[in-house]
């Protein structure tokens, strides 16, 4: 990043500093801002983070790991109010505080103390660092099943080369909630990546997962993954057979066309609803 | 009306409960000729009273003193929601002269009491009593529901000096269901919370409503609710009436808990005399608890029934549904027979991500249903410069133009699936509602899926349907505060807004359109303007004569 473009990823983060109640402090965080490591570096090295260097850091640290609690020490530090999603999880405005955001994130994402903070951070880091998904085995391999499934939700935009390895890992993952978002995360590479995994997630014994891979399946192109589609029809799970539908649809029109009756009299209106449209 | 048989045993009783009380008995047929004490009757005109009473549940907290009245006996001279019942001059008159009025209380007698002057004679485990000899010229009784929907019986009996009865009979009592507003009643003062400015503030969406609804619009400080923005969630408003009153009840989400974020406003900003707030159900909330998924389609008539105040809509995850608690209330009510629509396909999943209705009186049944469609999302990207800067959609979404939505085979196919749920629930509110092709605006919309919500959908470009309708005091048109798309290239220059234009265009006549910045503190956090937002709206219809064929009918 050229000194100008730092300078004006940095102007956010300054004018909190700015603003909070100690000028002094505020320049000690303005020169460590510009100090500051690269944002892939800090997120890749979770076990030589910087420590925090005084008060200010530590309430940076402290107002995102308890988000909740504190929502008003984490506007303090964050310069505008911390978002509440309206699903109820906290969204962290990384942008603002950007590169030093990173720092902050990263011991949020490595900190076991706020599980609750740890997805976002990690969602946070992952708009914010192109190669995240370095991480992302060190990250599966967490006792967190939620921090499990969102870092296999994400691999969906990551690098091919990096997300290949991770994606194996989560497909193999013992909770099936991590095995359906690593089918979901399949659907946005292309068929080549793993095709083995998303043909053994159509047989998955736990339905949420043949559903995510049945819909990636057909997004994908996997033809090979037809017959599971066709076999999907009879599912007794109706989301699957909705899924079954879809990709049969996308990867044998002439199986779909033919399915057509059966799926009009279906007891899902969404599948009576699939079989009417053109 | 069904009127009540006056029992003769019933009467002996209360004759009895009445020497009890301390009335004059002492000269009750002392010959035991059957009362004839060589006086003249008085003549007494039979009371013509009404054939019922309406009221509303006493909910609230006229004497501000923290209790539902109810609950604490407020005195009469504040309480305005007991149902009074003046008695008329001569009865008053022949009490006082020695006559005596008995009353009997019956049907759900723990959820009704009956005052005279204020002062209890009915309820509270009384179901029989004598009103107390008047001291005045005037007597009233007043009657006072718990409830929604409670029924019951006044019964009366007047008997002489002689204890002859010489009039009787029996008033129907029946308090009013809770009723959900719906957006073809005007509207009266809106809400939102002001969380300040800066990048990720809502200073601008704050603004706009400030400009448009001036003193009609209130905030509260983002500090005070913890920073929470989701004011449609955390609250639902719901009206009790009968003839001449009128009781707000704000329905307090169970989205949040124990004083954390806006849990609180309600009973500190909203709370007031005639204005109630009341929580149904407990434990751990879902999204679905949330009232942007609680909505009410306009007054309209469907296979054969009437529905002055609408039907009430709210989603169903699959694996979560709306409380429990609120879900048996509602159907209790009786008048809104609610619907239920699939949001199992959102990431937030609330009924207000997807439809609105608006009003228009060119419209066959005076309302439009105003639905997202993703097909005409395509339609209209397709109709766009592929390299459109899209600034906007860059930072946030990372589609940088058009050509980049159009060109991400996912994303078509995503909206491609998701399009069969939407086709599913407006085929279900098609026939709900018999909702006939020109009362539907399908509106161009785009979703994406969220890694953060395990591939749920969210709002690509702003979901439009999602917009605070302000209704005009006529009921015939609404000032609408959708979300600014903020599809173009100079994100300050909103006329150049192909989006914006194309949907101005779908729009009905009748709402004027007030284009409202929430990118930042609500589009990225996965809501919009009606997320943010809530209305206070007037009661338009008498349900004790418009929806009386929904609640039984005849009492």
């Amino acid at each position: 990043m050229n000194p100008a473009a730092r300078a004006l990823a940095l102007l956010p983060a300054l004018t909190l500093a700015a603003t909070f109640s100690a000028p002094a402090a505020a320049g000690a965080l303005a020169d460590r801002l510009a100090a500051a490591p690269s944002p892939a570096a800090v997120l890749a090295s979770p076990d030589a983070l910087p420590a925090p260097a005084d008060a200010l850091d530590r309430a940076a640290d402290a107002a995102l790991r308890d988000w909740r609690a504190d929502p008003a020490g984490a506007a303090a530090v964050w310069s505008a109010a911390p978002l509440t999603t309206r699903a109820r999880s906290p969204r962290l405005p990384v942008e603002a505080g950007a590169p030093h955001g990173a720092v902050h994130l990263a011991r949020a994402l490595w900190s076991p103390e706020a599980p609750a903070v740890r997805g976002a951070a990690l969602a946070a880091a992952a708009r914010l660092v192109t190669d995240w998904a370095a991480v992302a085995p060190r990250l599966l391999a967490e006792d967190d099943v939620e921090l499990r499934r969102i870092t296999a939700d994400l691999l969906v935009d990551a690098p091919a080369a990096l997300a290949a390895p991770a994606l194996a890992l989560a497909a193999a993952d013992a909770d099936p909630a991590v095995r359906a978002a690593a089918m979901r995360a399949l659907g946005g590479h292309e068929a080549a990546l793993a095709p083995g995994l998303l043909l053994g997630g159509t047989t998955d014994q736990h339905a949420v997962v043949r559903e995510a891979a049945l819909r990636s399946a057909g997004w994908v192109g996997l033809s090979a993954a037809a017959p599971a589609a066709r076999a999907a029809l009879s599912a007794d799970e109706p989301a699957v057979r909705l899924a079954g539908a879809q990709a049969l649809r996308r990867l044998d029109p002439a199986a779909f066309a033919a399915a057509r009756p059966a799926l009009a009299a279906d007891p899902d209106p969404r599948l009576r609803q699939l079989a009417a449209a053109r | 009306m069904r009127p009540l048989p006056w029992p003769r045993a019933r009467a002996a009783a209360v004759l009895s409960l009445c020497c009890a009380a301390g009335c004059r008995t002492d000269e009750a047929d002392p010959k035991g000729d059957g009362g004839d004490t060589g006086q003249a009757a008085r003549a007494l005109e039979p009371w013509q009273a009404p054939a019922e009473l309406i009221g509303v549940a006493n909910i609230d907290d006229d004497d501000e003193n923290g209790e539902l009245d109810w609950d604490d006996g407020t005195t009469l001279a504040i309480d305005n929601e007991r149902v009074d019942l003046p008695l008329p001059a001569d009865l008053v008159a022949a009490l006082a002269e020695g006559h005596s009025l008995l009353l009997t209380l019956s049907g759900e007698v723990e959820s009704i009491r009956v005052y005279a002057d204020g002062q209890l004679v009915l309820g509270d485990g009384m179901l029989t009593a004598p009103v107390p000899t008047p001291t005045a010229e005037a007597l009233s009784l007043q009657v006072e529901f718990e409830g929604f929907l409670n029924v019951g019986a006044l019964d009366y009996s007047v008997v002489d000096e002689t204890m002859v009865e010489v009039d009787a009979g029996s008033i129907a009592l029946l308090s009013a269901p809770l009723i959900l507003n719906h957006h073809l009643q005007p509207a009266e003062a809106v809400m939102a919370v002001d969380v300040g400015g800066g990048a990720w503030g809502n200073a601008a969406f704050i603004r706009t409503f400030e400009d448009t609804f001036g003193e009609s619009f209130s905030t509260a400080t983002g500090g005070s609710v913890g920073w929470d923005v989701w004011m449609q969630d955390e609250i639902e408003f719901a009206t009790l009436t009968a003839p001449g009153k009128r009781l707000d009840v704000v329905i307090n989400s169970i989205r949040s808990q124990n004083g954390r974020y806006l849990d609180r406003y309600p009973t500190e900003q909203l709370r007031a005399p005639d204005m109630a707030v009341m929580t149904w159900g407990d434990g751990f909330p879902s999204s679905q608890d949330s009232f942007g998924n609680m909505e009410v389609t306009p007054p309209l008539s469907a296979d054969g029934v009437d529905y002055p105040f609408g039907r009430i809509y709210y989603g169903d995850a699959g694996y979560a549904q709306v409380t429990p608690e609120l879900r048996t209330l509602l159907d209790a009510q009786q008048v809104q027979a609610p619907i239920v629509l699939d949001v199992s396909w959102l990431c937030v999943g609330h009924v207000d991500e997807f439809m609105t209705f608006l009003p228009d009186p060119d419209a066959p049944r005076g309302f439009r249903l105003v639905y997202a469609d993703t097909r005409l999302g395509f339609s209209f990207l397709e109709g766009q410069p592929a390299e459109l800067d899209l600034p906007k959609y860059d930072a946030g979404h990372d589609y940088p133009t058009p050509g980049d939505m159009l060109s991400d085979t996912r994303l078509r196919a995503y909206n491609d699936d998701l399009q069969v749920n939407l086709d599913a629930n407006l085929a279900l509110l098609t026939e709900e509602l018999d909702l006939q092709p020109d009362e539907i605006i399908l509106i161009p919309a785009l979703f994406e899926a969220s890694p953060e919500c395990g591939g749920g959908a969210l709002s690509l470009i702003t979901g439009t349907v999602n917009m605070e309708v302000y209704t005009d005091p006529d009921g015939q048109g609404a000032v609408v505060l959708p979300p600014d798309p903020f599809f173009r290239s100079d994100t300050r220059d909103l006329p150049s807004d192909t989006f914006a234009a194309e949907i101005e265009a779908l729009l009905p006549a009748s709402v004027e359109v007030v284009w409202t910045d929430d990118w930042s503190a609500y589009h990225l956090a996965w809501g919009e303007v009606h997320c943010g937002s809530n209305t206070i709206r007037t009661p338009t219809a008498d349900w004790w004569t418009d929806a009386r064929a929904l609640i039984g009918g005849e009492l």
